[in-house]
């Protein structure tokens, strides 16, 4: 059927060595690739997505809240976490303001300046924190539990409390780096915090229900989106491949095996270049017929067969295929199939003028009769061939190369193409 | 065919919940490190800070000696400094003018910050040379604990030409000695111990030779010797004690092991006049700070600040004073 349909495609394609679409370019083209395609169009989507609104924020809000407190300690290593630049702000709660609105009430205005500062940040080192910390309870700010919530230890309490009597303010301390104080509430910004730095938070007072937030500017937002971009590509490559050369890999399986039984051939034409697929599909139409035959084998094995079948055909190692190809064009030149006529790339002129020099090759070839040092070499390697005969200085190649049959290698140089062959003529 | 809608129904699951997964991913939230700061020891101040504090404390200083009243001078001064300054506002409110001596620089030529975590603290700093070429003041702050703020305790006049010991740099900080190191020629007690005992016997000391020979003993020789003569005149004696005050004793280990010391050391100066003459004040602070009437017997405390540099055992040095302040802080005729 396929062999049918392919010959009624060729009657209407363009002189392309294509059959046209076979069941698995179908499936290919028509499954694989919109599959493909889909996947490729769903990666690059989330792409979009993931470097537009699902795109990670770089602006990061901790917080915490923390019961029954007058101090808390941001631990070392937490103020830099995210990033060096960071804000802290604390809010104490009505319970610090009211105190403070008392403060400011009780005592006039002598102490509005000063008392109304009820919350105070103070950043410091872990040590001075810890010594202003003796005897007093306090709640650590762990780290990050998840990109919004702060972790928090539990209460603590070490050492003794100070018995000095020159004991001065928190916010006054001569230890602290940095310090930012308000009514009930307080915020510091960092520029550069380092690992050793703590902050410490004193309420004033213990405080029900104290706040804090940490604010960190993300420098390293991970990029989500350029994996999705990445497979996208991946998948389109491989939509556009299944659209193209997979759909076609079957072809080329054929064209290999029909290829195979007739190994020197395949080796012959190579030096073409060119005329690889157009070698192919020549021979195609006597192929194919053979192909459906052995059809449920696998190809090398068909080739096998195949190849027995024309090597009894020419009992010499002489290539068998190279003459069946040039016997078939020459047939289907006399017989005027325009389909293979036109996919070859012997055209009956051409072919008549092979004839030709092929005569007159013939009777200058019997002089050299060995052909031992002459272009009649053929190795196992046709890209040799195609080198020795291309450089057209066949004599110098033909030493280093196993020797065919002088027969043989006219067909080697009968199939090179006009250029070449008139080249060679006048040193022959 | 039938699979089809059952297909869809799972690709459709899938790509939901491959909206939900990758959709609201925020990446790994970072984990704190464990803190390694057990391995080295960090300064307790910044330089910064050293020099806020300073300044700030010189400042306050500075408007005591403007308004020549020692009220406030507790908000900036603890220790024999205290002591001394208050003495020399004291005076300078009779005398009518500071002694220059009392000039503090602002530029400094050196501080160290010392590493320790413990409480009391205490940050020596070196000034450079007054305005008028007087010599540089070593200045040692202390901080009495983690509720107190740094104070300056104590003033040294560097003695001039005299060779300081080398601390760490500032950024890395320097150890805090203890009374009691070891490993040095002798322990800072012994140190200041022995050396109030030169000061008071001078060279009879027993242990004249533990110590090189200094600006300050020299001087205090010289002053004994004359007032010596005066007093041998009238058939008058005189004595002075020295006697180092416990706990005002601040320590800073040097960068070759050994202990720069500063310490107080009081003096009781007695002098009693011979055929019933009165005993009068020996300088223009004693007499500014007397006001009684003179007896046979005049007794002038004074309080000296002395600063030792003892070397460590191995170095083969002597102790050397380098460099010390004194004031009397009260003069009575007893």
């Amino acid at each position: 059927m396929s062999g049918v349909k392919t010959d009624d495609q060729e009657e209407h394609s363009e002189p392309r060595h294509h059959p046209g679409p076979t069941r698995h370019a179908k499936i290919m083209r028509g499954v694989v690739t919109p599959i493909f395609g889909l996947l490729a169009v769903a990666c690059i989507v989330f792409g979009i997505l993931n470097s537009t609104i699902w795109k990670p924020s770089p602006s990061i809000n901790a917080k915490a809240t923390v019961q029954d407190t007058r101090y808390l300690l941001v631990d070392p290593g937490v103020l830099d976490l995210v990033d060096n630049a960071v804000t802290v702000s604390v809010d104490g709660g009505d319970e610090a303001r009211a105190t403070a609105d008392q403060t400011e009430q009780g005592n006039q205005q002598d102490a509005v300046d000063t008392d109304v500062d009820t919350a105070c940040i103070a950043i410091g080192s872990a040590k001075d924190a810890a010594g202003w910390l003796s005897g007093e309870s306090y709640v650590r700010i762990t780290g990050l539990e998840t990109w919004e919530q702060l972790s928090t230890s539990d209460k603590e309490t070490h050492g003794t409390a100070s018995q000095s009597e020159n004991q001065v303010s928190f916010a006054d301390s001569d230890m602290w780096t940095k310090t930012a104080c308000g009514n009930g509430t307080a915020e510091l910004s960092l520029e550069d915090a380092t690992s050793s730095e703590v902050a410490l938070v004193d309420f004033g007072t213990s405080v029900p229900d104290a706040t804090i937030t940490m604010h960190w500017i993300r420098q390293d937002i991970p990029n989500f989106a350029m994996p999705w971009y990445f497979a996208g590509g991946l998948l389109a490559v491989l939509a556009v491949l299944s659209a193209s050369l997979f759909a076609m890999e079957p072809l080329g399986r054929r064209k290999r095996g029909s290829e195979l039984p007739e190994e020197p051939v395949k080796r012959k034409p190579q030096p073409e270049e060119v005329g690889i697929g157009e070698a192919f599909a020549g021979s195609l139409s006597k192929l194919r017929p053979t192909r459906s035959k052995h059809e449920p084998g696998r190809p090398r094995r068909r080739h096998a067969r195949s190849h027995q079948e024309d090597g009894q055909d020419t009992p010499t190692v002489v290539d068998p295929s190279s003459r069946n190809m040039v016997a078939e064009r020459a047939r289907t030149a006399e017989s005027g199939t325009a389909n293979d006529e036109t996919t070859s790339v012997i055209t009956p002129d051409e072919l008549t003028a092979y004839f030709a020099r092929l005569a007159q090759e013939v009777g200058t070839e019997d002089a050299p009769a060995g052909g031992d040092a002459a272009l009649a070499v053929v190795t196992d390697d046709a890209t040799e061939v195609a080198d020795t005969t291309a450089d057209g200085a066949p004599e110098g190649a033909s030493t280093e190369l196993v020797v065919v049959e002088g027969e043989e290698a006219h067909n080697v140089a009968e199939e090179e193409p006009g250029d070449e062959t008139s080249t060679k003529e006048p040193k022959q | 065919m039938t699979r089809r809608p059952l297909s869809i129904l799972v690709a459709g699951l899938l790509a939901a919940g491959m909206a939900v997964s990758f959709g609201a991913c925020e990446g790994t939230v970072p984990q704190v490190s464990a803190p390694t700061s057990d391995g080295s020891p960090t300064p307790d101040l910044s330089e910064a800070q050293e020099e806020t504090i300073r300044t700030d404390l010189l400042k306050t200083i500075e408007d005591c000696n403007s308004q020549k009243d020692p009220t406030g001078l507790e908000q900036a001064m603890t220790g024999p400094e205290l002591q001394i300054r208050t003495s020399e506002l004291l005076v300078a409110q009779k005398t009518g003018k500071l002694d220059a001596k009392t000039a503090i620089p602002t530029d400094i030529s050196q501080t160290v910050i010392p590493t320790d975590s413990g409480w009391p603290r205490s940050v020596f700093t070196i000034t450079e040379t007054t305005e008028d070429q007087q010599s540089k003041r070593l200045l040692v702050f202390t901080q009495g604990d983690a509720r107190e703020n740094y104070k300056l305790w104590g003033l040294t006049r560097l003695f001039q030409g005299v060779s300081m010991p080398k601390f760490t740099v500032p950024q890395i900080g320097s150890a805090m000695g203890h009374e009691e190191d070891a490993g040095l020629v002798m322990t800072p007690k012994e140190a200041v111990a022995r050396y109030a005992d030169v000061l008071q016997n001078g060279d009879q000391s027993q242990y004249a030779g533990d110590f090189d020979g200094d600006y300050f003993r020299e001087e205090l020789a010289k002053l004994s010797a004359t007032v010596q003569e005066g007093m041998e005149r009238n058939k008058g004696t005189q004595s002075q004690t020295f006697s180092p005050v416990e706990g005002q004793m601040q320590i800073m280990r040097t960068a070759d092991g050994g202990d720069l010391v500063v310490a107080q050391i009081d003096s009781v100066w007695t002098r009693t006049a011979g055929e019933g003459r009165e005993s009068q004040p020996a300088s223009d602070a004693e007499k500014a700070l007397f006001d009684g009437k003179a007896t046979s017997t005049m007794k002038a405390t004074y309080v000296n600040v002395i600063a030792l540099y003892v070397p460590s055992e191995k170095s083969g040095l002597k102790v050397t004073a380098v460099g010390a302040e004194r004031q009397v802080v009260k003069v009575e005729a007893v």
